[in-house]
């Protein structure tokens, strides 16, 4: 990991190409790419958040979790 | 491999969402915040991320749920090593021997990691104390050599740095020695949010930064997202974005497979460790990509953060923003405290991965020679006081380098290449998809079983191939070496081996305790 980040001295990047600021096409591809990873984040821990089990191992618990007003008929 | 286990008890994650953040602590580390930025701008800029998703989808997300999947399939055998889950997938007698690099290679990378992280810890400090503030680059670049290095008592006493690499140490023996829920999740229940929560506001803060003379954080986000077309028929682009995708994710360490050994047989795999990766992902094209490149390039130029860079592994981490945090418009007390989020975030990037690279070696310990969690993680903080000793000691002489290369990065292409075609030619693709979706909360779509079964195997065997042959091979001849670093070097190796050999000895050692039953498990229909 440490080496890794030795690869900093590799291949100089092209400043000419950051001289002029960003592009709209510079703008889409950071937007974009920041957008996709922001977006998988978030879909996966709202299906986790939302896709809470009812922790019953041995099934001689209730049906499903409490759930205010109900009764569990089983 | 059940009977041999019997009657054991082992310890399990407390909550989903601390086994995440202990993942995504494994994951996030000083790679995320320093090299993604560097790789990108000079591998095609925005175009850079086209194979570098392409490769988060066929190498990435593929080795994540297999390293999670072995893992929890050691794990409901009572096993959490390496060595016992490769002889469970492959009947063959070297398997467990071959696993020593699950174990031996995270405990290499622990030890000089220690060190690294207690450089961070030292840096959070004097940025309190302002102890480097008021000094140029160059300055700083001084202050930090005397810091790294024993010998050189320029700026301070060679036992500074013991002082932080110790407390980095008892910190990490205390998290080990509280266990999986006690102690790791609580550490990344703790440590990820400050983490993410310092990374969001120093974002913030350089993106809102004023343009100086010389740069400005938009010039900086060009410099690294401009996309240059003609990269992508480059393929050593292409290799380089494979590779930051394999490094940034900690595969091939061991430790997600330790991790996951604790979960429940039927806990998800596929959807938590989608989720972890997608943290990590986060972390790093979000975070990472803001900045130090954007911050340098503010006050430096492109240019200048170009020098700055070429001047030294942590020049753009440490040197370039300890001149950063100087320079930010709100007075010296204002940069402190931005300065000290800054290394104390890279500290906790550190230490999480710290103490993930450490369970390895300590669940081996535990459960084949069934020493008390204590006494191994004082016995594991010891080894690694007195082998981080040496490569403070020879850092200078290039010690902790090869280390690094042959543990922290060319190990880990080669242990991910081993499992990946155990899963593909002994257990069986179809086997593991099984495996995978037992108990999962989210069904992989079937392209991800064709990616298992012939793209990532194929992928990974090219990426080593072309390591080996443009990389390993010089460094292994020494290529280009200056003459004064080849004895260290070379002492570095031998360290190295004859930690595979003690690892190898133990193994053989650990099945004549306890031999591994006759057949391997077989699925049951109900995971069918």
């Amino acid at each position: 990991m440490f080496a890794i980040i030795v690869l900093i001295q590799d291949a100089p990047a092209d400043a000419a190409r950051a001289a002029g600021g960003l592009s709209t096409f510079s703008l889409l591809f950071m937007l974009t790419s920041m957008g996709l990873v922001t977006l998988l984040a978030a879909w996966s821990f709202f299906r986790i958040m939302r896709g809470k089990r009812h922790f019953d191992p041995d099934g001689s618990g209730p049906a499903h979790s409490p759930v205010q007003g109900e009764v569990d008929t089983r | 491999m059940a009977d041999a286990t019997a009657g054991r008890a082992r310890e399990h994650w407390g909550s989903r969402i601390g086994l995440i953040l202990a993942m995504a602590g494994n994951a996030v580390g000083l790679g995320n915040f320093l090299r993604f930025p560097v790789q990108a701008a000079n591998n095609g800029g925005g175009t850079f991320m086209i194979p570098y998703f392409i490769s988060f989808i066929l190498l990435g997300i593929p080795l994540m749920w297999m390293e999670w999947g072995i893992g929890r399939y050691g794990g409901r055998f009572g096993f959490g090593t390496i060595p016992r889950m490769f002889d469970g997938l492959w009947r063959n007698r070297f398997a467990k021997y071959i696993g020593v690099l699950g174990i031996a290679m995270p405990l290499v990378v622990f030890i000089y990691y220690t060190v690294i992280v207690g450089w961070l810890l030292g840096f959070s400090f004097f940025s309190i104390t302002g102890g480097y503030f008021g000094m140029d680059a160059e300055g700083v670049r001084g202050y930090l050599g005397s810091f790294q290095d024993i010998h050189d008592t320029s700026v301070h006493g060679g036992w500074l740095g013991f002082l932080f690499y110790g407390i980095t140490l008892a910190l990490i023996v205390w998290v080990l020695s509280k266990g999986i829920s006690g102690g790791i999740e609580k550490l990344a229940l703790y440590g990820m949010p400050v983490l993410f929560i310092f990374a969001l506001l120093i974002m913030v803060r350089v993106l809102t930064l004023p343009a100086t003379e010389l740069g400005s954080p938009e010039q900086g986000l060009a410099f690294i997202w401009t996309p240059d077309w003609g990269a992508l028929g480059d393929a050593r682009v292409w290799l380089a974005a494979a590779g930051q995708v394999f490094f940034t994710l900690s595969l091939g360490m061991g430790a997600i497979h330790t991790y996951s050994s604790y979960l429940s047989e039927e806990d998800d795999v596929t959807l938590t460790g989608l989720a972890t990766a997608a943290t990590n992902e986060f972390a790093e094209v979000v975070l990472g990509g803001t900045i130090a490149i954007p911050a340098a390039v503010t006050f430096f130029g492109v240019a200048g953060a170009t020098a700055i860079a070429a001047g030294g592994s942590f020049d753009v981490g440490i040197v370039a923003m300890g001149v950063v945090f100087q320079n930010l418009p709100g007075g010296m007390l204002w940069g402190q405290l931005l300065a000290f989020m800054w290394f104390f975030l890279l500290f906790i990037a550190g230490i999480t991965s710290s103490v993930a690279l450490a369970t390895p070696a300590m669940a081996f310990l535990q459960e084949e020679f069934g020493f008390p969690r204590g006494k191994v993680a004082l016995g594991l903080g010891l080894t690694a006081l007195l082998l981080g000793l040496a490569n403070i000691w020879w850092l200078a002489g290039g010690f902790l380098d090869e280390w690094d290369y042959w543990a922290g990065t060319f190990g880990l292409v080669i242990f991910a290449f081993i499992e990946v075609w155990i899963i593909r030619l002994a257990f069986g693709v179809d086997e593991f998809w099984i495996e995978l979706h037992r108990g999962a909360d989210l069904q992989v779509p079937a392209f991800f079983r064709f990616v298992m079964k012939w793209v990532t195997p194929v992928f990974l065997t090219v990426l080593l191939v072309w390591w080996g042959w443009t990389e390993a091979v010089p460094k292994l001849m020494m290529e280009g070496v200056a003459a004064e670093q080849i004895g260290p070097r070379w002492l570095s190796r031998a360290f190295i081996a004859g930690l595979l050999f003690i690892g190898i000895v133990l193994i053989r050692r650990a099945w004549q305790r306890r031999p591994a039953p006759a057949a391997p498990a077989p699925l049951t229909p109900a995971a069918r």
